[in-house]
Order: C-alpha cells, then structure tokens, then sequence
C-alpha cells in the first residue's frame, strides 16, 4: 500500500505539472497576452507602456523560464495576480469557488441519489413499467441539451408558475428557504445527464451480476430479494458506477458554463471560459492547477473506494 | 426476441412522435396551390341521315368535346396557434426604493486607478464623475471640472477643479492633488506599467499633469486633440473618474503602486456609493445622501450578473429585476406589449458594416515613418478579391477591380429587409462609420442602394464575374454573447450574398473575439470583419477627428483591418484644427472618399435599448453616452 500511495503521489505531481504546462504553453500560442489592454478605440498602448509591461510580466524571458518562474512562486503559495486587475489568482478562484463547490457537491448527490438506485430498480424489474421510466428518463437526460432543460425550467417554475426565482444565487439571504429554492433549477439541470449515466452504467452492471452463478445459489439457499440486491449484487455491480462518479464530481467542482451562465450563478466554470478569452495566462493557470489538483484527488479517492466495495483488490 | 420487439417498437414510437410533434410545434405550412384538372365528357349527338336498307353495325366516332375545368383547390392550412399575450409587467419583488438591474457583466472592482483595465462601469454606474460630462442634449458640459481654457498654442490646458465636492467615506474634499494623482496612476507616459483603460490615450495626449494650485491643475498636450474634454475626459466616453490619493498616503507613490485599500475598494465622488462589489456577481450601490449635485431618488441600486439575455427576459417578468439591458431586439415588442418600457436612455445606436479586412495601403508609418515592409512579402500578395493593392508595379488594375468588388458586395445587401426581419423593425439603414443616417447633417449621397442586378454586373466586370471565390466574414462567437444580433446580420448579409452569387464560397465564421483578435492588432488580418469597429457609435460627433485605428497610428494597439492613408491624412488635419465648420469639411471629404472606395460597407443602425418595469420606474432621463447602454441612475424617477 506504501509503495502504491508513493507511486499515485508522484504521479499526481506530474500531471499537476504537465497540465499546466501544456496549458501555459497553448496561451502563448493563442497570441500575446499584453492584447487584453489593447482597447479598441482611442490611441492603444504606447511603446512605453508595452516595453514596461513586458518587463514586468517577464514576457521578454524564454517560455521555459516563464514557467519555471510560475512553478516556483507557486510552490509557495503565489499563483501571480490576473493580469485584468493585478488582483491575486488566489483570491479571484477563492471568491468563486465557494458557489462553484456548493451547486457541484449538491449536484452530484442528487445525480448519485437518483441515478444509482433507478438503475437497481431498472435491472430488478427488467421490462416492466419501472425499466421503461428509467430507460425514458434516461434517454431524456442524454438527449435534452443542460441549455435546453435550463431555458425551459425557467419559463415553466419561475415564469409561468412563479414557484421559484429564475436566477441567481442569493447569498444575504438564510439557506431556507431562499438559497435552497435557487439550487432547485441549477440541480436539475447539472444533475440530469449524469443521473442518467448512472442509471445505466448500474443497470448495465447489476444485469451482468445479477446474471451470475453465486446469486443464483443465493436465491436458492432462500436468500431474501433485498439481501440478494443490496447486499450480494449491487455491492458488486459498484466498481463502473464508482469510477463514473469520480468523474462526475470532479466535473462538477469545475464548473459548469453553461448552468453557470442560464442561472447566473457566479460560479468559476465561466471565470475560466472568461480568462481564456482574455487570454489572462495567470487566471488560467491557477485555474487549470485546481482543477488539476481535483481530478488527481477524484481518481485517487476513486481507487480508494475501490478497496471498500470490493475487498479483493488490494494495491 | 421479445427484447428485440420491444426495441423495435419503442424506437418506431419515437420515430412517429418526433415528428409527429415538430409538425404540431412547427410554424405554418407553406400554402401551396395545387391546380387540378378536372376532365368534363361533353357528348354531342350529330344526327347523319342515312337510307337503311340493312342495318349493318358499323363503328361511328362521336366527337367528344371535353371541357377541361380548372380549379385552384387550396390545400387546408393548419390554423395559427394563437400565442398567448405575456402576462402584463408584474409588481416588482424588491423592496419600495430599491432597485435591480440585469447586466451583462459586473466587472473587476478595482478602485486603484493603476490598475483599472475595465473602468467604465464605476462612472457609468454612477460611483465615479469624470471632469466632464455631456448634458441631455449631447453638449459638452463641466463636472468636476468647473471650467478650462487652452494655452493659444494648444500646448497645455488649465482645468478648474469644482470645490465642495467630497469623497465617499472619510477622504475629505476633492482638490487639484486628487486630480493629478489620479491621471499620474494612469497615465502611461507618467506609470509605464498602468493598465488603465485609457493608459495609452492618457499617453498619446498628455505628456505632464500638474498641480497649479489647490483648485487648478495644468495638462500638457503630447499633441493636441479637440476630443480631450468631449472624449477622453468625459464620463459618458473613455474618461476616468477620481479617487482620493489620500487613501494611499504612506502606501502608495507612482513607483511603488502598492495601495491595497484602494486595490480592493472603489472610493470616488459620484451619486452613488459601493456598498459592495463582486466581480461577475453582484454590485450594490447606494445613494449619497450629502451629494453636491444630484441625490439620487433610489436609496440602493443593485447590479446583477445575468449573461443569458434569456435570463434577463425572464428575470424582467417575473418582477425580480426592474431593469435589464441588453435584450434582443425579438423580445422587445413583446415585452413593449405587455407594459414594459424600452428606451434607447443614452441614445447611442451601434453601426453594423463589414469591413474589407486586408485593405492595407499605408506604406509607412504614419507618426514614425518606418517601412511597414508591404512590397515584397507583405500584404499586396494577398489574392483577394476584395483587396486592392496600391504599390505600383503590383498587379496593375487591381485597385479598380477590388473596388468594383466592394460594391458589388454592398450593393447586394438589402438593408430595409434586415431591419424588418432581423431588427424586428428598429433601427435604420446605416451607410459608413462615422455617420448617422439619422442626423440632421446625413447627405443622401453617402446612401448605398439595393440593386442585386447593378451588383452582378459591376462583379461581372471583374476576375471573378460569378462571384466564385472564398469569402469569410468574421463575427462574434454566439455563445456567450459576443455575437447576438451581429450573428443574425451577417447570416443575411451572407444569403443575400449567395442569392446573387450561388456559387460563391462563403462562411460566417463564429468565433470568440480573441481568435481574430490577434490579427487585428498585428495589422495581418484579411478576413472581413462585420461588426461596428472602433467609432460605430451614432453619438460620436461628426466633427471630431476619426479613423485612427483605421491606419498605421495605432500600431501595437487595436487595429479594424484596414490602413488607409487619407483617414491618417485627415484624422491629423482635424485634429489640429480648431474651426468646428472646418473640421465637419475635411471629414466629409474624407467620407466622399470612403464611400468612393467603399472600404467598409454599412449595413444596419442598431439601437441599444434598455427595458425596465414603468411599476418601478416612472421616468429616467439619461444623457448622449458613446458606450454606455444606461447612466445617469441618479435621475431615475421611482415609480413607488
């Protein structure tokens, strides 16, 4: 277990590391960052300005050493300041991250809630009414576009209903009932998709396992129907749904640009988009090691869970 | 088996109601005449006397005259699902004396004038004042400045600052030291390393601010400008507003630009003060009660972030936003039907053209005179159609050819149809940057006309007579804003284009801005760009100078595709020239001329209007602004 957790650490490192370089690399190849303050309009930047300006963000330096400059003062807590408003990277991601983590984490528990369970339900019940609702739901969920479900959901529960406001996130106000009303919509709408992978990555599994010799000698030894899903199945169908679900989550801590845009919620998922027009080369960065330093920790908690479900795989 | 029929069967379900239900949602079905004809047997006995002395059978052909009847038999039409009127403007869900706006964007909240890319929301909103402003009636009138006058030279000017005005907070009375310290920051002649807005304008015309005394500073002209004090000091253009250097004493000097408070604070002297600000969130301001001008009627006004228009409608009728800008034109009547009010508060209306991207024809810098290096590998290899290249020797012929182009193309675009199909009525022809057809000033002559069959024989007498050739136009990328109405124009424009040239091979390319950004600025873009470039706002003055990012002055910064010696020509004549009747001349020159070639080909005048709920609002009267779709909150009349 040692060696394994040295091995997923180090590997971790260097995927922190290629990631942002490759990321810090490609915003060069998009142009010169100093364009962001070449306003249309008016007299544009003088040579003064560009000359200082370059000076200051080191743009006279070879790329490497720009990076190697970035992972220094970064390994000390410095990701730099946005070159939009000189205002630290940390603190810009820090003002955004808080709605970004509360609409992912309540995301993934209702796309995890909804998703695992109807696919148990779809796989037990196989052809009947329960399987079709699920493979409906399903199919909805992969086919409707997160714009679509998001524009709808608003005309129909804000506009037309009034039940809910259709936008924003309303942090003055107490969670109950305000701020748990305005994760309604934005939940949905993020959630949908990935209930519905999970529907049937679980239905799929629990098929496969249900199928099997040991859970029909169960069902012989006079094994009750809930112990033969709950305990001996879908304890074994969980590996797929496990690995999908660190995916999701991390995902969801990402951002998503377009709930974030529909709902108006202040989210990093649009930062990011944003700071890549901008072409704002320390906000990216910051931003790609985060998310980075997300996906490392999902996959690795993913291995860990691993362990849980299935005590036969050991690192 | 039964798995496979179940399959089968759900999938042919679908197959039938997918369609099913398009054809309900769909809108009306193309009318189309069917003729029938009827076949109509007239028969018509011809009595033969005939002496019988046997009957013998014989075959007899009887004439048969048929009448062919035809009728137009009009196929049934679905009738029109009547679409329910919007539910009238609802009482608004904010409290009595407040205020919410539905932005696009809740920018930086940087108080630090050093550091402030994106200045415009702090005066627009009413936080920040500018030394001057505009009145209702688009006059250049003081404000924090409470007169001038220029040097005779038009080397300097004397700015008298107003006395009495305080600064949010505890930061005492704005004085002389505030001014210049301010424009210090952002300046980039006097701090290289600002990011202001407006740095590298502060540059290229002042070249020194100083303090004369507690209530005047001196501002020394690097090259005079008429647009200083209508333009770049003006708070309904590219100006600045001021804060109190007093909020950086002890930490902060031009050299050492460490000023945390003022960093993370906006402090200035305007109606309205921050209450709080986060960046692509929320902004809240709240009145100033002790203001020296005008006490705003709303006690607290907030800004919300809402970057879906969608959204923004939604939000309107729903009554959690009284305002809400940036709608597209399709919603407007709607919402005007159903109680809303939808004005144009600062009057400004963007022109939409394409710009012949490519059209190069400086060969030196204009200010430095440096080669620009277009013979040999420069610009004029481009074998565009619609790019001409003056330096001699090069292709002979092809400045005519490519102008002959350019009209073409221009005159192949029918403007009154995109205002009625696209604008949904608003807006009006545009003709060039720089005019408004609008304007008492407007010459006819400066009109291009719709004549698809003038446009195909002036392509005709070019290289390529049937329009086959590669053509992209550049526009915004749809999602995400940038595009919106400009994206609908030019999918016209480009069928309008098609219509005459079938065989054409064109694109409207949608893309973020930062994709063609680069080209821009580095002066290699030659993809026409449709859109409203530097000057497209109806509110500019005909008289100020114009174009400068239309030539080579504004190397190393924003550039429209095109270096055109007579806009550089002229922009330096009216610059220097201090006659308001003379400068309109050389700029209606330099517009005989643009039109001639037609560098950029004007499409639609597109208005900017703002919609807010007439329950919370009863009247708002705003002033000329160059950029801004709202200001002047200060002189909202609440409704309740």
């Amino acid at each position: 277990m040692r060696k394994y957790l040295i091995q997923r650490f180090s590997f971790g490192i260097l995927s922190l590391v290629a990631a942002t370089l490759i990321v810090f690399v490609l915003s060069r190849a998009t142009g010169d960052p100093l364009l962001l303050y070449a306003k249309p309009g008016g007299y544009g930047m003088s040579p003064e300005q560009i000359a200082a300006l370059t000076e200051k963000l080191a743009l006279d330096k070879p790329l490497i050493v720009q990076y190697l400059i970035w992972l220094g003062r970064t390994v000390t807590g410095d990701l730099g300041n946005t070159l939009l408003a000189e205002q630290p990277v940390l603190d810009v991601i820090k003002m955004k991250i808080g709605a970004t983590f509360q609409l992912g984490l309540v995301a993934w528990i209702v796309a995890t809630a909804v998703g695992i369970p109807l696919g148990v339900l779809s796989a037990v019940k196989r052809g009947s009414v329960w399987d079709y609702i699920g493979r409906i739901f399903a199919l909805f969920g992969q086919a409707t576009p997160v714009f679509f479900i998001g524009i709808l959901g608003i005309l129909f529960f804000a506009v037309n209903l009034g039940w809910l406001d259709a936008a924003g996130r309303p942090t003055q106000e107490p969670f109950f009932p305000a701020q748990f009303k305005s994760l309604i919509m934005p939940t949905v709408a993020l959630a949908w998709l990935p209930a519905a992978s999970y529907l049937r990555i679980t239905r799929s599994a629990m098929l496969e396992v249900l199928d099997s010799e040991y859970i029909k000698l169960a069902r012989a030894k006079g094994v009750s129907q809930r112990a033969v899903i709950w305990r001996h199945a879908l304890r074994n169908a969980l590996i797929p749904p496990i690995t999908v679900s660190a995916l999701i989550l991390v995902g969801f801590l990402e951002g998503s640009v377009v709930v974030e845009a529909v709902y108006a919620w202040p989210g990093i998922g649009r930062m990011a988009v944003e700071s890549i027009h901008n072409n704002d080369f320390p906000l990216l960065t910051g931003i790609i090691l985060m998310f980075a330093v997300l996906y490392v920790l999902g996959s690795f908690l993913a291995d860990i869970a691993y362990t849980i479900v299935d005590p036969r795989i050991r690192y | 088996m039964r798995f496979l029929k179940n399959r089968l069967f759900l999938a042919f379900s679908l197959l039938v109601a997918i369609p099913v239900a398009i054809a309900a949602c769909s809108s009306d079905p193309e009318i189309v005449e069917k003729i029938v004809e009827v076949e109509k047997v007239v028969e018509v006995e011809k009595e033969v006397q005939v002496e019988v002395t046997k009957v013998v059978e014989k075959e007899v052909t009887v004439e048969k005259k048929v009448d062919v009847v035809v009728t137009a038999t009009p196929i049934p039409t679905a009738t029109p699902i009547p679409i329910a009127p919007l539910e009238p403007a609802p009482q608004p869900k904010n409290a009595a004396g407040t205020l919410t706006a539905a932005v696009f964007d809740v920018a930086p909240g940087v108080g630090l004038p050093a550091n402030q890319a994106p200045v415009e929301a702090m005066q627009y909103w009413g936080v920040g004042e500018g030394l001057f402003a505009m009145d209702a009636g688009g006059t250049i009138t003081n404000r924090l400045a409470s007169g001038y006058t220029i040097a005779e030279d038009q080397t300097y000017v004397d700015i008298d600052i107003r006395t009495g005005v305080k600064f949010h907070g505890d930061f005492g009375e704005l004085s002389a030291e505030d001014i210049v310290w301010t424009l210090d920051q952002s300046n980039a002649t006097t701090n290289p390393t600002s990011i202001h807005g407006q740095a590298g304008d502060y540059a290229a015309l002042f070249s020194k601010h100083e303090v004369i005394d507690s209530d005047t500073v001196r501002l020394t002209f690097s090259a005079f400008d008429p647009r200083w004090n209508g333009h770049f000091l003006n708070e309904q253009a590219q100006g600045t507003a001021f804060v109190p250097k007093a909020a950086c004493d002890g930490d902060a000097t031009i050299a050492s630009l460490s000023c945390p408070f003022l960093q993370e604070n906006i402090v200035s002297t305007g109606p309205y003060s921050v209450s709080e600000w986060k960046q692509d969130d929320k902004a809240i301001i709240t009145k100033n009660s002790e203001h020296w001008r005008k006490v705003g009627n709303a006690d607290t006004i907030t800004f919300l972030e809402v970057p879906e228009p969608a959204t923004r409608v939604a939000m309107l009728r729903t009554g959690e936003v009284d305002i809400a800008d940036s709608i597209p034109l399709k919603d407007i009547k709607p919402l005007a039907e159903s109680g809303f009010k939808a004005e144009s508060i600062t009057r400004a209306g963007r022109v939409h053209q394409i710009i012949f991207s490519g059209n190069y024809w400086e060969a030196t810098h204009h200010r430095t005179g440096e080669d620009l290096k277009r013979t040999g590998s420069g610009y004029c290899i481009h074998d565009l159609p619609w790019v001409g290249c003056n330096i001699e020797g090069k292709q002979p012929g092809d400045m005519e050819e490519a102008r002959d182009v350019r009209w073409a193309l221009a005159k192949a675009i029918d403007r009154e149809l995109l205002i009625d199909t696209v604008l949904d009525g608003f807006g009006n022809v545009a003709s060039l940057e720089y005019v408004d057809t609008t304007a008492e000033w407007f010459k006819d002559k400066w009109l291009i006309p719709y004549d698809p069959a003038a446009a195909a024989e002036q392509m005709a007498k070019t290289a390529w007579p049937e329009g086959k050739f590669v053509m992209n136009i550049w526009t915004g990328g749809e999602l995400g804003g940038s595009g919106g109405t400009n994206a609908e124009i030019n999918d016209a424009v480009a069928g309008m284009w098609l219509a005459v040239w079938p065989d054409m091979d064109l694109q409207v390319m949608k893309s973020a801005y930062s994709v063609i950004r680069p080209g821009l600025v580095g002066r290699t873009n030659t993809i026409p760009y449709a859109g409203d470039c530097d000057e497209g706002s109806t509110t500019i003055p005909f008289d100020w100078p114009h174009g400068s990012t239309e030539t080579s002055i504004t190397r190393g910064g924003f550039g429209c595709g095109i270096e055109i010696p007579k806009i550089a020509e002229t922009f330096d004549k009216v610059s220097a020239e201090s006659d308001a009747a003379k400068r309109f001349e050389y700029n209606e020159e330099m517009v005989d001329y643009l039109y001639d070639q037609m560098i950029f080909a004007g499409t639609v005048q597109v208005p900017t209007l703002v919609v807010y709920n007439p329950n919370s609002i009863s009247g708002w009267l705003g002033t000329p602004s160059m950029f801004a779709t709202m200001n002047e909150f200060e002189h909202i009349e609440l409704a309740r």
